[in-house]
């Protein structure tokens, strides 16, 4: 199927009176690629897609798929296929139907569309259900009927809006692997909006981070998930979110706020980079699987923190831990026994601390 | 205490839940998990008594309540959609039930009891605010704010957070286990989203096609699932499943060409084969992504080559699907491995992690036998 197409957007900006949806946003979308646009609700990664796909008009800004620019065309010009959170469907209609539609609208010749319907219904494992009526279909097969119809015509990129959304936390799962493993064997250039950050890490070949209609950090879902530019992206992503502490740095070791604890640091190299912010007010980040427990009774350079509530997560428990006034949460597995109000020594990863500017909330090193 | 005592509800032709029976102790969180239509709401509408099952009781405190009207059975009601009024401000919203006309407190009495909940549930500064302008995460802590000023018996909770965005649903699931401890309620609950019902819980009830399938705390039924329904069900993410069968009366295999021997034991065989009688029959092993074992290269004797379908990143975990013949099978990997869509992996099952289940209901054949014996 030929439907490789790379896709730029630059500059673009979407005002709304005097909302500002999108603010001047560029991106660059690879042949093949799935892009996640992943931000909370009102970040302008709905509006951002809707432009991309011609449904709305930018206020300034150029869109292109491979060299020409497509900002002022029409959707169908545009061949692109959508999927929403709410898979419109018509209801009456029998699946093989809803599936040819846009065939059957675009005048296309039966023993084509008859090909084309044969292609999607077996990449889609829709055989049995061809002569069923949409209504009839449970949540997850309608969702599938959805997209077959979005690919159908062979379009150029694929976009999608939530789609998964709508279904239950389970099938939620089960479907996200499905639409990875076929967005994988199809190869077509995506774009897929969602604000659950976790779809996005599973999805994603790249994520692109948005706020408030600006994008906040773009990379693939290891670097932004290791490496986050900002206290808004370390708290966003992850199940839970980073730890965040106030702190500040002085002669080899880092002072907690509102506690007398220390966090002595022994790695070099992040010494070195943290003598540049002596005495500057930091936040201290850490990610849950980071903080570990030290077991072997040696008290050096840890911290000795209360249990405050154990949350059961299948393989793991997140253990809540009380620094301070601020609730520390940490990964743990079942191998220790742990209790509540035990009080526990623990050690932060060095080489995965992550420090930001208490004023910016930027990360100066991550 | 409160129970069900074999509670049948029916629909027209649906059997909404079929005898269904639960004891939910004093202080306890206790969540029913399962998917749509399983019949949470149902059970948790019968127990408030705005449906009136066919057939069962339903008993507080030892006391058959089956006939009284939901008011006087004094349970606070919380639903997926929560019915604040958008037009009056928080204040007033938190006030409401304690205003109602049936029981009246004075004004002084409400105002310290929203004070407290206000303060507990950190929405002091919102009290004077209009509903309509707050965020969805802000309007579920009124609502939630709203069946705690109350003093009811129980706090009945119908998919409390589920209709939240996922990082606050994160934020108030710790507020909700944080509210029940504090407050020392008794909290009966209901949704289908797995993994905030693990991290709430202190029991849980499996609930599908109208039957509770298994009772346990979170960890418990994780570690024992008694079927493949269940372990599907509390899965985060799935279990996986691969057909076997014994071949010539003392090898397990995998039912692929391959016919890959899983070796579990003499004892553990027999066992197996005390409920799988036909040899050639076809059942299921099953097993955890984080208990698979994986090699990238060297092949290893045990290990079973396929091909890398794709790799989920979690975060804090990495998953790889696996194509294996006409199967898929989930993995836990460490962070550091890398695949790409195509690429080889060698995985293995360890013969005592693997759970093995029958075919005919898909229970868990350890379990059925501890059952009997």
């Amino acid at each position: 199927m030929g439907f490789l197409s790379e896709i730029k957007v630059q500059k673009l900006k979407k005002y709304y009176e005097n909302v500002k949806a999108v603010d001047g946003i560029d991106l660059e979308i690879k042949n093949g690629e799935l892009i996640v646009l992943l931000g909370p609700s009102g970040c302008g990664k709905t509006t951002t897609l809707r432009c991309i796909a011609g449904l709305e008009v930018p206020t300034e800004g150029n869109i292109f798929f491979d060299d020409k620019e497509v900002t002022h065309l029409t959707p169908s010009d545009r061949n692109v296929g959508m999927v929403f959170q709410f898979y419109a469907l018509y209801p009456h209609l029998r699946v093989r139907d809803n599936i040819t539609f846009p065939l059957r609208a675009q005048r296309v010749p039966r023993s084509q569309i008859e090909e084309k319907l044969k292609q999607v219904v077996s990449i889609f494992q829709l055989e049995n259900l061809l002569k069923r009526k949409a209504r009839d279909l449970p949540p997850g097969d309608q969702q599938r009927v959805a997209l077959a119809r979005a690919i159908v015509r062979d379009p150029k990129v694929l976009l999608l809006d939530e789609p998964l959304s709508a279904l239950d936390e389970k099938f939620r799962e089960e479907m996200r692997s499905e639409l990875g493993s076929l967005q994988k064997r199809i190869g077509i250039t995506t774009i897929y909006v969602t604000h659950d950050q976790r779809e996005a890490m599973a999805l994603g070949d790249v994520i692109v981070v948005m706020k408030e209609g600006e994008i906040i950090q773009k990379g693939s879902p290891e670097e932004l998930y290791e490496h986050p530019n900002s206290v808004f992206v370390g708290h966003f992503l992850g199940t839970p979110g980073m730890n965040f502490v106030n702190g500040q740095y002085t002669n080899g070791k880092i002072l907690i706020d509102g506690t007398d604890l220390i966090l002595p640091i022994e790695n070099q190299s992040l010494k070195e980079k943290l003598r540049l912010y002596q005495e500057k007010l930091l936040i201290i980040g850490i990610r849950p699987e980071y903080i570990e427990i030290q077991q072997d009774g040696n008290k050096e350079g840890t911290l000795p923190l209360k249990v405050i509530a154990i949350e059961p997560a299948g393989r793991f428990r997140l253990v809540d831990f009380l620094l301070g006034e601020k609730i520390i949460r940490s990964r743990i597995n079942w191998s220790f026994s742990i209790r509540e109000d035990q009080i526990i020594q623990l050690k932060f990863r060095e080489d995965k601390i992550c420090i930001f500017d208490r004023h910016t909330e930027e990360a100066l090193i991550s | 205490m409160l129970e069900l005592k074999g509670i049948t509800k029916i629909f027209g032709d649906i059997i909404a839940i079929q005898d269904l029976n639960l004891t939910i102790q004093d202080g306890e969180f206790f969540i029913l998990l399962g998917p749509t239509g399983a019949g949470k709401t149902t059970t948790l509408r019968v127990t408030v008594g705005l449906e009136k099952p066919e057939n069962g009781k339903v008993y507080f405190q030892g006391e058959d309540i089956s006939n009284l009207p939901p008011a006087v059975r004094n349970f606070a009601f919380m639903f997926e959609s929560h019915n604040l009024y958008p037009v009056l401000n928080v204040y007033d919203n938190l006030a409401f039930p304690l205003r109602s006309p049936m029981n009246r407190l004075p004004e002084k009495e409400i105002q310290e009891r929203i004070n407290k909940v206000a303060h507990d549930l950190h929405i002091t500064h919102l009290l004077k605010r209009k509903v309509s302008a707050l965020s969805g995460g802000e309007q579920q802590r009124v609502a939630l704010g709203r069946t705690l000023v109350r003093k009811p018996n129980i706090y009945i909770l119908d998919e409390p957070i589920s209709s939240l965005d996922y990082k606050l649903r994160e934020e108030l699931q710790t507020e909700f286990k944080r509210i029940h401890e504090e407050y020392g309620i008794t909290i009966f609950s209901a949704t289908h989203d797995n993994i905030s019902a693990m991290a709430m819980a202190t029991r849980i009830g499996i609930i599908h096609e109208g039957k509770i399938l298994q009772i346990g705390d979170p960890r418990e039924i994780y570690t024992n699932p008694l079927s493949m329904t269940v372990a599907n069900i509390i899965g985060a993410p799935s279990m996986s499943f691969l057909p076997c069968r014994i071949k010539k009366e003392n090898q397990l295999v995998l039912n692929f060409p391959d016919e890959t021997p899983l070796s579990v034991g003499l004892e553990r065989l027999k066992k197996i084969k005390s409920v799988i009688k036909n040899e050639e029959e076809i059942f299921y092993a099953g097993v955890w992504p984080e208990d698979i074992q994986i090699e990238k290269e060297i092949e290893t004797t045990g290990f079973i080559g396929a091909e890398v379908d794709t790799v989920e990143y979690h975060g804090a975990e990495k998953f790889v699907n696996i194509s294996y013949h006409d199967i898929h099978v989930k993995a836990l990997i460490s962070p550091g491995m890398s695949y790409r869509h195509k690429d080889r992996i060698l995985f293995s099952l360890p013969s005592e992690k693997i759970y093995f289940f029958e075919p005919k209901q898909g229970k868990n054949i350890d379990k059925l036998l501890t059952q009997e014996a």
